[in-house]
């Protein structure tokens, strides 16, 4: 059953109850929470995800609920809590789906021990992968957006999941964040994206999310075998370029970008060593987003 | 030349990436970049095995000239990693 199929009564019954067990890709998240903007964000922009039965596995526990003090009614907050502990600092109780959004983050990033976890944005055509390892502020989130609406299938704007033996790689093709002007870009590029409603006056800003395709999460469970990584860096006014980079150097930046990489010792090394052995790495500058389209299509033709 | 003998830190995983060599270190968990002549030098150096290094200059095909100073440059940057050790 998908979240479409549950219907906006059951979905927020199941929330507010023993929690929603949402699948992303390879995680099934317990959700819970009474806060009626969580329920609209997920039913808006998970239409198309998998809902599992209250007897399954899951992976991640996340709870989003006002604090038990005066902060309910006073300034209201919100808290984000993994497994009962709340891991981040309150917040501005409106900004309470952007939080779903960064504790589901959070969550993959401090708790999946069996894999590589990049903090990459990655798209998949013709089989092979584009891994878009960068900062926050570098452009990644925005071109990943695109490209999940130009041909390339969305596997991830966040958390790039490489596996331990074979380095395939996957991504839980959750929704794409957009902060700042990239929510009005993006609006531009993609007529046909679908984008939640603003938040402002986050601590990254104004910040928007837009719903995968519902072709990237049918097919989220489907790995691709590593092509290309592609160190992005927007600009104002840079030409757009593509310049290859050693795989050396590609490879110490590549574990500069992960989360897990010194916890998982010898194991992540060589998976992060096959990853780049199997891909051509590259630095890529742009200030044009139909430029940066283009070159990653031919990127993909082999011209 | 110095007659030191020097031998590889036990455990290393190394990779090489193109002309590049990347080496992780379990014991500290280090991950280093490692130029190719700086590969080369731990390629001569075999796990477990010690060259002194006038055998690693020649590994390495240095003239003698050369082997003084460069040699000793890489040493020192190896040994600073943990990277290789002086064998007693």
């Amino acid at each position: 059953m998908r979240i479409a199929d549950l219907g906006q009564a059951r979905l927020q019954r199941s929330l507010t109850g023993r929690g929603l067990y949402l699948r992303t890709g390879p995680f099934t998240s317990r959700i819970q929470s009474p806060i009626a903007s969580v329920a609209r964000g997920i039913e808006s922009l998970y239409r198309d995800f998998e809902v599992a039965d209250h007897s399954s596995f899951y992976d991640f526990h996340c709870e989003l609920r006002a604090p038990r003090s005066h902060r309910r009614f006073y300034r209201p907050q919100v808290l984000f809590l993994a497994d009962r502990r709340s891991v981040f600092k309150p917040l501005a109780y409106h900004q309470a789906y952007p939080m779903l959004e960064w504790g589901l983050n959070w969550c993959i990033a401090n708790q999946v021990p069996h894999r590589l976890v990049l903090h990459a944005a990655a798209l998949e055509r013709d089989g092979k992968a584009l891994i878009l390892p960068a900062p926050p502020g570098s452009g990644k989130s925005t071109l990943c957006a695109a490209l999940a609406h130009h041909g390339w299938r969305l596997l991830t704007d966040e958390s790039v999941l490489v596996d331990l033996a074979s380095s395939e790689v996957s991504g839980p093709a959750r929704p794409v964040s957009l902060k700042n002007d990239s929510i009005r870009v993006i609006r531009d590029a993609c007529p046909s994206a679908v984008l939640s409603t603003p938040i402002a006056d986050t601590l990254k800003g104004a910040v928007a999310h837009m719903r995968p395709p519902t072709d990237a999460v049918r097919r989220s469970h489907e790995t691709a075998r590593p092509g290309w990584i592609v160190f992005p860096h927007y600009q104002p006014g840079a030409s757009t370029q593509l310049k290859p980079r050693t795989a050396g150097s590609g490879f110490m930046q590549l574990i500069a970008n992960a989360f897990n990489y010194a916890a998982l010792g010898a194991r992540g090394f060589h998976s992060a060593g096959r990853l780049v052995e199997q891909s051509a790495c590259f630095d890529f500058s742009y200030s044009r987003l139909d430029e940066a389209i283009e070159q990653f299509n031919r990127l993909a033709d082999g011209r | 030349m110095s007659r030191r003998r020097w031998q590889r830190t036990d455990g290393l995983q190394q990779r090489t990436l193109g002309q590049e060599c990347v080496v992780f270190h379990p014991g500290a968990g280090t991950t280093h970049l490692l130029t190719p002549a700086a590969a080369a030098l731990m390629d001569g150096l075999a796990e477990g095995a010690a060259m002194d290094e006038a055998a690693l200059a020649r590994h390495l095909g240095l003239s003698e000239k050369d082997a003084e100073a460069e040699l000793g440059r890489w040493l020192s940057s190896l040994h600073t990693a943990d990277l290789i050790r002086e064998h007693p």
